[in-house]
């Protein structure tokens, strides 16, 4: 499912989702739940999912906290001001094309 | 649950850094997923600490290669650039190739200013080094995975100081004949382009073959 063209332009949507549901989270912590939600549907690879945490970051949308647990360091995520607004858009978006997507799918008869 | 120990910790760290990954805030974000990962799978698949790692780090070819784009992707490039190169200061081997490296100025050096003039050879002399520095460039950007391509990067910075240099000094009429031993130095500077080139085929072809036996030996 990770290399699914569709879950690739989708994933920073969700990330943002899954932050705004679940506060602070690290990246091991987001690609569980992303799995948990999806019965195990979408298993984001770490080399999706770090370079759309660190694209997401650079953008402003995401701020980052750093702690100690058990003799090394853990990164956590959460939404920025910046990402709050963003967030509720794309997700608007994205709604906005699934809908899309089933009502050519539904016209086409498949 | 079983833990990772504090030496594995550190174990898992190296190998992180030697794979390629060059800032340590992204060493240590690796690290803690790593960990959590192998810790995953010690518990879920009733594997110790060896055998959980090895069949995590045997997706590691392709996850740090895509980590590397992915953070090329995120406009690092030049950060990454100069912290590989600064890096490769610590190393014994990048004084080796430095060395090769200023055999090549010195050549570049006296193909510039003799006469005081732009000749053929001074023309091959720089166009051809500075074309193979942007397509070891280049590369290295896009796949950053092997330690020869931070000293190429250095030694790119080396080389274009030392055009500069060779430039300047022909401002001031210097005039110096081209030297057989630069030349040997030049050709000794492509050997070793050539090799670096030959290592990464060959570590492709290695972790290639060491991915199918691991897997294939852990679910034999």
């Amino acid at each position: 499912m990770s290399s699914n063209p569709l879950l690739k332009g989708s994933l920073s949507t969700l990330i943002l989702q899954l932050l705004q549901d679940g506060g602070r989270m690290y990246g091991y912590e987001i690609s569980q739940k992303l799995k948990a939600l999806s019965k195990g549907a979408i298993e984001v690879k770490e080399g999706s999912l770090y370079p759309a945490l660190h694209k997401l970051e650079a953008e402003g949308l995401l701020e980052t906290s750093t702690e100690v647990v058990d003799n090394r360091l853990r990164k956590y995520y959460k939404l920025s001001e910046k990402g709050l607004g963003v967030r509720k858009e794309r997700v608007s978006e994205l709604e906005e094309m699934i809908r899309v997507f089933q009502q050519v799918l539904k016209l086409q008869g498949i | 649950m079983n833990k990772v120990s504090p030496d594995q910790i550190h174990q898992i760290r190296s190998w992180l850094k030697e794979g390629g990954i060059c800032y340590k805030d992204q060493i240590e974000e690796l690290t803690d997923h790593m960990v959590l990962k192998i810790e995953a799978t010690m518990e879920e698949a009733q594997l110790d600490f060896a055998r959980a790692f090895k069949l995590v780090s045997a997706q590691t070819p392709l996850f740090q290669l895509k980590i590397a784009r992915g953070t090329a992707l995120s406009n690092q490039n030049i950060r990454g650039f100069a912290v590989q190169a600064g890096q490769s200061l610590l190393d014994w081997r990048f004084y080796l190739a430095l060395l090769l490296w200023l055999g090549l100025g010195r050549v570049c050096l006296d193909g510039l200013t003799e006469n005081n003039q732009w000749t053929v050879d001074a023309g091959i002399l720089a166009v051809l080094p500075a074309l193979t520095i942007i397509l070891v460039v280049a590369f290295s950007i896009r796949v950053r995975r092997s330690w020869y391509f931070p000293y190429m990067n250095a030694l790119s910075l080396m080389y274009l100081s030392l055009l500069f240099l060779a430039m300047g000094i022909k401002g001031f009429n210097l005039s110096i004949g081209v030297t057989e031993t630069g030349l040997l130095f030049q050709f000794a500077l492509y050997g070793y382009v050539l090799w670096a080139w030959l290592q990464v085929a060959r570590i492709r072809r290695k972790e290639a073959a060491e991915f199918y036996h691991q897997v294939k030996g852990l679910y034999a």
